[in-house]
Parts: structure tokens; sequence; C-alpha cells
């Protein structure tokens, strides 16, 4: 905006500098990580780099623009106080925030490919005892985004969505009310929903899959 | 104990030693009468007020329930991101909001910016527990106690053999509420207290009027009372050391040592920022 340009071009200009970053975070973690730990024996794969590297990428040219388009917004339309580089680092920090808690859980166990129970933890001597489900009977980066994808990313997408919103929502409809203190009573009232919805799930959970059982003969043969 | 004779390392309670304590008194005095030095009885106040939000953040981040990787895997409870991610996700959200209604007053902002850290942490460990029930099949049960004090729930039975615990018990959710409110209210009362000087002083240094100035002090007293929160909410992920439940977890008796470190961190940090404004009319 400094330059008088386009506030639209100006972030897809950004969020296209922004896609060679991350393409360099992609390829100097793959490679170092694989690189440092050589005595593992693992071998890098020229498929994850020339097909996952661009994904990746592209993945975070559509972040970054919609994160610094809602920013933009924020300011340009509802008036909020911070500049845009601010309110840029703030909003990346509490997505990464929601989106690592969220998603993360659900890299780590996906219930269709491990031998473990639904409805239970996976003992520490069980992780990593995934079933090897791909074509050619290994699993690599590539499967592991895609499951990933089906149900982490929709939920932490939604689990930001509903933070903005909430956010938002508060302050710009009730903070007129009773000079100010609308916006803080709807954030209680709402926290209390969550916590009476968070409540809800964990007794169903507790009733629907019922205390542990250690696993029996007929699972053992089956895995 | 260490080679170099520091304090044993017990899963509990972790005091802070005298030469600590001493040390850190020490360098509050100091810190508190570089800021009178500087800006007499307000730069004296915004210190004290940097100090009180730093403590507030330090003291936050110890409820907020952390898992870390175990957690992403099930065999641990939490919520499976770091300390200082999540700490300040919670904080700056809350920023956000008692930013924006920095305007209505010093009650109204404060509460604005602790309902919106509370908010976020609220939905955040919401989605987790929906993740963990409907999409990994992981019932909540602690590893550290045998009873949720809230509700009452039992949980060895539930807990898996061969884990710490898993998933998210409802004293976690609760605790992950209260620090992320408390942490919001920190962040937004360090950065009203960092706003107030910097109005107050830039006119005069910057020969401009407060309407000119006051971009230029929204932006740096929101920087600041960034790196504040960045600062005490990693100096508390030392002192959790990776993984904590929330308020019932022993490690939570740690808390003592932290919120001195956050004081003294708070203050010394607090004085650079605000000494920043008469080294630039120095110069």
């Amino acid at each position: 905006m400094a330059m008088q340009m386009n506030p639209i071009l100006a972030i897809v200009l950004g969020s296209a500098l922004a896609v060679f970053v991350q393409g360099v975070y992609a390829t100097t973690a793959y490679l170092g990580r694989t690189a440092s730990l050589a005595k593992f024996e693992q071998p890098v794969y020229i498929d994850i780099l020339k097909s996952m590297t661009t994904v990746t990428m592209a993945h975070a040219f559509v972040a970054v623009f919609a994160t610094v388009t809602m920013c933009h917004l924020i300011i340009s339309a509802l008036g909020h106080p911070f500049p845009l580089p601010l309110l840029g680092l703030i909003w990346g920090i509490a997505l990464g925030a929601a989106g690592s808690a969220t998603g993360n859980p659900f890299y780590g166990k996906e219930r269709q490919y491990q031998h473990q129970k639904f409805g239970a933890g996976v003992p520490i001597s069980a992780s990593g005892n995934i079933v090897r489900y791909a074509e050619a009977g290994e699993r690599n980066s590539l499967d592991n985004g895609f499951f990933s994808a089906k149900l982490g990313g929709p939920a932490s997408g939604i689990c930001f969505g509903l933070i903005v919103f909430f956010e938002l929502w508060r302050t710009v409809i009730f903070e007129p009310l009773a000079a100010g203190w609308g916006a803080i009573i709807i954030g209680v009232v709402a926290i209390l929903i969550f916590a009476i919805i968070d409540r809800y799930i964990e007794v169903w959970a507790r009733k629907t899959f019922g205390p542990y059982v250690v696993p029996g003969a007929t699972e053992e043969v089956s895995s | 104990m260490s080679a170099l004779g520091g304090p044993a390392k017990t899963a509990g309670v972790q005091p802070p030693t005298g030469m600590g304590l001493v040390i850190s008194i020490v360098l509050i005095i100091i810190a508190f009468a570089l800021a009178y030095f500087l800006l007499q009885i307000a730069g004296l106040l915004a210190v004290v007020g940097i100090t009180v939000g730093g403590i507030l953040i330090g003291f936050g981040v110890h409820f907020v329930p952390v898992g870390g990787a175990p957690a992403a895997m099930g065999q641990s409870p939490g919520i499976a991101t770091g300390v200082p991610m999540l700490a300040s996700g919670a904080g700056l959200a809350g920023l956000f909001a008692g930013a924006w209604a920095a305007p209505l007053g010093l009650p109204i902002a404060l509460a604005s910016g602790a309902i919106g850290g509370g908010l976020l942490m609220a939905i955040t460990c919401t989605m987790v527990n929906i993740i963990y029930i409907f999409g990994m099949g992981i019932p909540a049960a602690s590893g550290k106690v045998d009873k949720d004090p809230i509700t009452g729930d039992t949980f060895p039975e539930y807990k898996t053999q061969g884990t710490e615990g898993h998933g998210l018990p409802f004293i976690s959710w609760v605790g992950g509420v209260i620090g992320g409110a408390l942490g919001g209210l920190g962040g937004t009362l360090i950065y009203l207290e960092f706003l107030d000087i910097y109005q107050a002083q830039m006119p005069a240094l910057l020969s401009a009027t407060g309407e000119q100035i006051a971009p230029i002090a929204i932006s740096l007293a929101g920087v600041f009372a960034i790196g504040m929160f960045l600062v005490n909410a990693v100096l508390v992920a030392y002192n959790i050391g990776g993984t904590i439940e929330g308020p019932h977890d022993p490690k939570f008796k740690r808390a003592p040592r932290a919120i001195i470190a956050s004081a003294v961190a708070s203050a010394i940090a607090g004085v650079f920022a605000i000494g920043l404004l008469e080294l630039v009319g120095v110069f």
C-alpha cells in the first residue's frame, strides 16, 4: 500500500514470494532430516522432491493468500488499529496454533491405518505400528499427506474459521451494547457453549468406547 | 544432581534457589530504578504494569495442556503441539481483541483481551477433542491423576496400557481456557502500558501531533507486546520441559520459579522497550 499498489495485486505478489520461502523450507527440511539421520540409512525419494515440493508450494500460496486477505479485510473493512504485518504475524501464529493442535493428532494416529483398536490410545510399544496400505507395500510422505488431508485438514480449517468468526462477530455486532461489555458477555457465553459441547462429546466417548480392554487373542491373530 | 551443582531434578516441585531469588530481586529493583530515572513516575508505573503482565503470561502458560508429539500419537494427554506455539497463539488472539477494544477504556480492553485468548483456547480444545474422539477414537484419560477434579470422572480403567494417558480431559479443557485468558489479559496489559508511554513521548520527540503519531505508536506497542509475549512463553516452556497436562499436573507446582523468571525478564525487557525512545532522543 505504501507503493500505491492495488491491495489484491500486492497480496498476490507477497504470496508468490512466500511460495519460494516455503519451497526452500520444504526441500531443506526433507533433505536435511534424511542427511542428518544418515545412520538410519533412509533413502531420499526423488519422487517426493519432484511432486511433493510443488504441491506444498501451491498449498502455501493458497494459505498465505487467504490469511493475508483476511488480515487486509480486518483492517480496511472492520477498522482494526494494527498495521497489516502485525496482524499477519498475530493471525499466522494463531493459525499455526489451531492447525498444529487440531491437525497433528490425526496425522499421528489415523484410525484406518493403525493396527490398534478404535476407542483406545496407542501403547508406546506399538508406536509406528502402521499398516502398509499403499500399492507397493510401503508408504511414503505422499500417502501420509493424502490421508491426513481427509479429516485433519478440514478440521483444522473449521477450528481456525470458528476462532476468526467468533472473535470478529462478537466484537462487530455486540460491542455497541452495554458500553462495550456486550462483546465480553457474548464471548463468555460462547466459551460456556463450547464447554457444554466438549463435555457432551467427552461423556459420549466414555459411554460409546467403554473402558479399555486388553486386546484379545483374535486381534493378535489378525495383526 | 548435575555436575554443576544445580538443584536436584524432581518431577514435581522445583522451588527457586536462594541465590536465584536474590539476583532476581536485585535485577527487578535495578530495572524499576532505571525506569524511574528515564521517565520518572510514568515510567515506573509502566514497567510495573509490564512486569505484572509478564507474570500473568508466565503463570497462564502453566495452565495450557500441552502434549507435544506423544499426544499426536495418542500416547499422552493434552494438545498435540508445542508450549510456545499454543500459548503465544492464544495470547496474541487476546492481544488482537484487547487492542481493538483499547479506545473503550482499560477495564473493557483487559476483559476483551482475556476473553479473546480464552475463546481461542475454548474453540481449539473443543476441536482437538472432536478430532481425538471422532477421528482417532481416543476417550479422555489423564495419566497423572485418577479422578477429574471438576467432573469426578475416573481415568484408570479408560487408560490404555503402555501409555501415559490420552485424549483431553475436561480439567485440561478448563485449564486451557484459563491459561488463554490469563495470557490474553497479560498481553493486553503490556500493550496498553507501551501504548500510553509511546503516545505520551513520541509527539514531543518527533515534533508531530498525537494523531499523526498514533499509527507508529500502535505499531511499536504491538511489536513490543508480541516480543514480550514470546519471551515469556519460551521462558516458561523451559520450566515446563515439554509437556504438561494442566492445573492438576504435578509440574504445575513449578510455577513459582517461572513467575519470578517472567517478572525479571519482563521488567528488564520493558525498561529497554520504553528506554528506546530516550535513546532515539539522545542521538
